[in-house]
């Protein structure tokens, strides 16, 4: 039968109907006007040098119920091969280095309560610290919050790229059959010099879910058969100008468009860039002329249309102010975006932009697909919505069996450090932080220098409160070496004089009431960071400066001045004998030796050469003056030091025994003994040769004669 | 209040307008030219064939000054050959030649372009060719702004009652997508500090609502309360209303200081916008309004469409002469 007229009418409404109501209304494929539950941002741009962000704003449009989404923020930057810049081409590159794609991605996780817009800058993101609705703090009137939401900041500035969200179940990590998700993209360039003030805003793309088709794989299937999600369009259009046309209105300007185009395929396991895809171009110019081209394009497309095709989309070329273009993915779907801008063409700096969501017509028949990695607690990557994932599913170490922190405060490994508290963060780690207050034999440093410090005790390497002979032996021994934090007090690395005689100050009259002294490792990443913070380095501390006060310097409580060590500053005890350095032969008590001779007493009887040997090792003035001091001796008071005159009389004695002559050997065969027998070494050059042991021989025969 | 709140149950789920697929009418709802600012309009059709374009500038502003309430409308008709594009500027119109003169409209002028995809005859089809975009440029500070018109994707049933065109409707012989029961707008905080600029800078919403039904007989403009109900980003809820004759566009801070930074109390914002019970539907357009502050004050601006959501259950009505 055939129905004609009125009656055909009918009949094609009522399949209508029928069909429309099968599919709860048209099927529209991807769209940005309409909620959906895959959202794309497919153009993040941060330059900072510049001034240009991205604020992006995201928001549940259901009112009723919360949302979770998985989102992963795609680095779309090329860089140089050899020093890693970030380049768009080659030519960006230094001496024709390569330009390398990149695809990186970074996974996070999003929470919305019901009916809940945010809004984060790209260049900030938005830590933990700062959503609206911490559940701790503060949570929604239905008692929902943003817990788990963590926006990171983009991995690089500059940054050109894409946002992809899709709707999650909380329990399940899968994604979820809810088209709530809605968002919106504004890229602002502000600068104060010149003056620069320009927005543009798009809205996000969308794919709808449809309802029932999900299988819960890791694959989020856009159209075709299997479709899951609506699909991505044939064909997008876009009206603009021709690049380069003047523009219309004021005609002070160049109209130039960049387009933004990325594949609907994507792989969000691996990150693997897809390879370069074929897109056609039809273009239709007012005059009804129509131009093709076929264009292979990577997997991301940020450019202006002239770097596509430098004839094809130049207005000078084509005559034409409005142009029509469509473009298809012959192998790939692709989701475009159209931002045009307005160019001052004597100042190519000053632009005015605007984006709009391109047109589409059409839905592809063959599926795109975008993977995803569903997540896999114990894989040791954290996959939202997973909260943590330390390689395991066993309960106790802060990260639940099921990926998730365990509370904070809970008690964790320990790190064999007595001075820290070993408890988990609330996060899925454990930390160790100092205990506070600290127990005895535990320091902890937050100030930025121990000289600043008001209880700071410099030189008191164990942090009893006392710095005794040894401690003073330690910081002057081992100056040189490298440092130790009690001992270098404005951490310069080097124990310069003036700490010296801070220890030394210490030393005598007992550390500054409440002090506290880090004893952690070198690093003292146990107390926190140190850092030097002075105006005046110590290095340039002179104590015997009458300057020193006012040039900043920090004042010690005795003004130290040379004076024999008959007035010693003090005497070693029993228990305070040092272990350390060569043994030096006893000299009569009471009576300070020449500079040239080692005794048991502090100081020498040349004051000049005193100064200078405790200037350099104040031990020399505090202790003893032993082999050490000598040694200094000979290198600094050459006026007043004469004691190598006499090859291998190494005590200075006007004698060489053997004992002397084993010890010039000993300096011959080892340099670094060279200390144990300065006179051996008659040219000071800091070895011990035969003839200079041949000399020392000599006089053990025949005596050294009058010295 | 109530019938007011009772507005919010979810129209049927359901074919409704679009701003990326072509359509059979297009409604332009923000087109502004005086000293300070133009708009161009760009328009293409995506058919393989001819299309006749019927398109009207509905100035609703002007005619209300100090007169009858009532709509300034003027005609044109543009043909389009196979995919061709066409452009004008609003001050400027087109001259007779290619696809048809279009009347120049020197200003100042305040309103929308609606334009219907039409046969030969001037009938109106349902072929949904039509794509259309607007450009709103500032003279001075040369500042653009760009939006989609908003389509309705026409039925085999297009044009069946001639001129009067019934959009949306539960019927089976619908002939137009009808307008959303709600449009829902991403916007930050009326007067909040811009968050890249920092201190002394502000952001402004402006929105457009046009009624969705257009009397081009009588003149008589269409009258909408539209009822807001704006979520911030701690979850909280706030109402406003406003009556809509013909057209409006104006800061959101002028629709009620519910808007407002200092009310909201937090940067980001979401509202739902939805006629009130009984009330023809509307279209809404966004534009977004940067100004730096300091000495020398800087402005830009961007436009943007907003979400919509469900359709009416009852239809709208374009009437054309």
């Amino acid at each position: 039968m055939v129905m004609t007229g009125q009656s055909g009418r009918q009949v094609i409404g009522v399949v209508f109907a029928v069909v429309a109501a099968a599919a709860g209304g048209r099927a529209h494929g991807q769209a940005s006007d309409q909620a959906a539950a895959i959202v794309i941002y497919p153009y993040v741009v941060v330059d900072s040098a510049r001034g240009i962000d991205t604020t992006i704003q995201f928001s549940n449009a259901a009112s009723e119920r919360a949302i979770t989404a998985r989102c992963a923020l795609l680095d779309a930057n090329g860089h140089c091969a050899a020093d890693g810049r970030v380049c768009r081409h080659a030519e960006d590159c230094p001496g024709g280095d390569p330009c390398v794609p990149g695809w990186l991605g970074t996974d996070f996780r999003v929470r919305l309560t019901s009916g809940q817009p945010l809004a984060w800058r790209a260049s900030r993101g938005l830590p933990p610290d700062e959503v609206p609705l911490d559940g701790v703090t503060r949570v929604g009137p239905r008692g929902e919050s943003n817990f788990y939401t963590v926006v990171p900041p983009i991995p690089e500035d500059p940054f050109a790229g894409m946002l992809f969200c899709y709707a999650i179940d909380d329990d399940a990590y899968a994604p979820i059959e809810r088209n709530d998700l809605k968002g919106e993209a504004t890229i602002e360039q502000y600068q104060q010099e010149p003056p620069r003030l320009d927005v543009a805003k798009y809205n996000a793309v969308g794919f709808q879910a449809i309802p029932g088709r999900n299988n819960g794989d890791e694959s989020l299937v856009l159209g075709g058969e299997e479709a899951e999600y609506t699909g991505c369009r044939n064909v997008d259009l876009i009206n603009h100008f021709f690049d380069g046309a003047v523009e219309p209105v004021s005609g002070t300007r160049n109209v130039f468009t960049t387009l933004v185009l990325i594949p609907c395929d994507q792989d969000l396991i691996l990150y693997l860039r897809t390879g370069k895809t074929p897109v056609q171009f039809l273009v239709y110019d007012e005059y009804g002329s129509r131009y093709t081209r076929y264009a292979m394009l990577g997997p991301y497309l940020a450019s202006p249309l002239s770097d596509i095709d430098p004839r094809l989309f130049d207005y000078s070329v084509v005559g034409s102010l409005s142009v029509q273009t469509r473009i298809r993915g012959l192998d790939s779907g692709l989701i475009a975006l159209v931002i045009e801008q307005h160019v001052d063409p004597t100042d190519p700096t000053r632009v005015a932009s605007a984006a709009v969501n391109v047109h589409g017509q059409g839905n592809r028949v063959r599926a795109d697909v975008i993977g995803y990695r569903r997540a896999i607690c114990g894989d040791g990557v954290v996959d939202p919505p997973e909260r943590c994932d330390d390689g395991n599913t066993v309960a106790g170490d802060c990260c639940s069996a099921t990926c998730q922190p365990e509370p904070a405060g809970q008690p964790c490994a320990d790190d064999a450090n007595a001075c820290t508290d070993d408890r988990c963060d609330g996060r899925g780690a454990c930390v160790h932080a100092p205990y506070e207050p600290l127990p005895e034999g535990c320091g902890c440093c937050q100030f930025e220098s121990l000289a600043e410090a008001p209880n700071g005790c410099v030189g008191d390497l164990d942090g009893d409160g006392v710095v005794n002979s040894a401690e003073v032996e330690i910081c002057q021994r081992f100056k040189q070496l490298g440092y130790r934090s009690s001992c270098d007090a404005d951490l310069s690395g080097s124990i310069d004089p003036f700490e010296i005689a801070m220890v030394r100050d210490n030393y005598t009259y007992g550390c500054p009431a409440g002090a506290t002294v880090c004893t952690g490792p070198a690093d003292s990443s146990v107390c926190g960071p140190l850092t030097a913070n002075r105006s005046v380095p110590l290095e340039a501390c002179d104590r015997t400066s009458p300057a020193a006060a006012a040039a900043g310097c920090p004042a010690l409580r005795a003004t130290y001045t040379p004076t024999p060590s008959t007035t010693p500053m003090a005497t070693p005890s029993a228990s305070e004998t040092s272990t350390l350095g060569p043994t030096a032969t006893a000299t009569p008590t009471g009576v300070a030796p020449n500079c040239c001779t080692a005794g048991n007493t502090p100081g020498c009887s040349d004051p000049g050469c005193q100064l200078c040997v405790c200037g350099k090792d104040g031990l020399c003035c505090v202790e003893r003056w032993g082999e050490r001091c000598v040694g200094i001796a000979r290198q600094e008071c050459a006026a007043a030091c004469r004691c190598w005159q006499c090859a291998g009389d190494c005590d200075g004695d006007d004698v060489v025994t053997i004992a002397e002559l084993v010890r010039s050997v000993r300096a011959a065969l080892d340099p670094d003994r060279i200390g144990d027998c300065w006179a051996a070494d008659r040219n000071d050059d800091g070895t011990v040769t035969i003839n200079e042991l041949v000399a020392a021989v000599d006089r053990a025969l025949s005596g050294c004669g009058a010295s | 209040m109530l019938e007011l709140l009772s507005a919010w149950t979810v129209g049927r789920a359901g074919a409704q307008v679009t701003t990326e697929q072509p359509a059979s009418i297009l409604v332009f709802p923000k087109v502004i030219v005086d000293d300070a600012s133009d708009t161009v309009i760009q328009i293409s059709t995506a058919s393989p064939l001819t299309a006749r374009v019927w398109c009207f500038y509905v100035d609703a502003v002007s005619a209300g000054a100090g007169t009858s309430p009532g709509l300034l409308v003027t005609d044109f008709a543009l043909w389009l050959s196979k995919q061709q594009p066409v452009s004008w500027v609003v001050s400027a119109g087109r001259p007779a030649v290619g696809p048809g003169p279009v009347p120049s409209i020197t200003g100042p002028f305040r309103g929308e372009l609606l334009c219907v995809e039409t046969g030969a005859e001037g009938t109106p089809l349902g072929g949904h060719h039509l794509t259309g975009i607007v450009t709103l440029k500032h003279r001075q500070n040369e500042d653009i702004a760009k939006y989609s018109a908003i389509g309705f994707l026409g039925t085999d049933f297009a044009g069946e009652t001639g001129l009067s065109l019934p959009l949306g409707g539960s019927g089976s012989d619908r002939q137009y997508d009808g307008c959303p029961a709600e449009w829902r707008l991403d916007h930050l905080a009326d007067g909040a500090e811009d968050p890249q600029i920092g201190p002394g800078s502000s952001v402004r919403t402006h929105l457009t609502i046009v009624p969705c039904s257009h009397d081009l007989i009588t003149f008589v403009p269409a009258r909408v309360t539209v009822v807001f109900e704006v979520t911030n980003e701690f979850e909280e809820v706030f109402f406003a209303s406003m009556p809509v004759e013909g057209w409006f566009d104006g800061p959101l801070s002028s629709v009620s200081d519910v808007f407002s930074a200092s009310r909201l109390g937090t940067l980001a914002a979401q509202t739902r916008m939805r006629p009130a019970l009984g009330d023809p539907g509307f279209l809404v357009v966004g534009q977004e309004f940067h100004q730096s502050g300091g000495p020398a004050v800087l402005e830009a601006s961007a436009a943007v469409n907003a979400h919509g959501q469900g359709t009416r259950d009852e239809p709208d009505f374009i009437l054309l002469p």
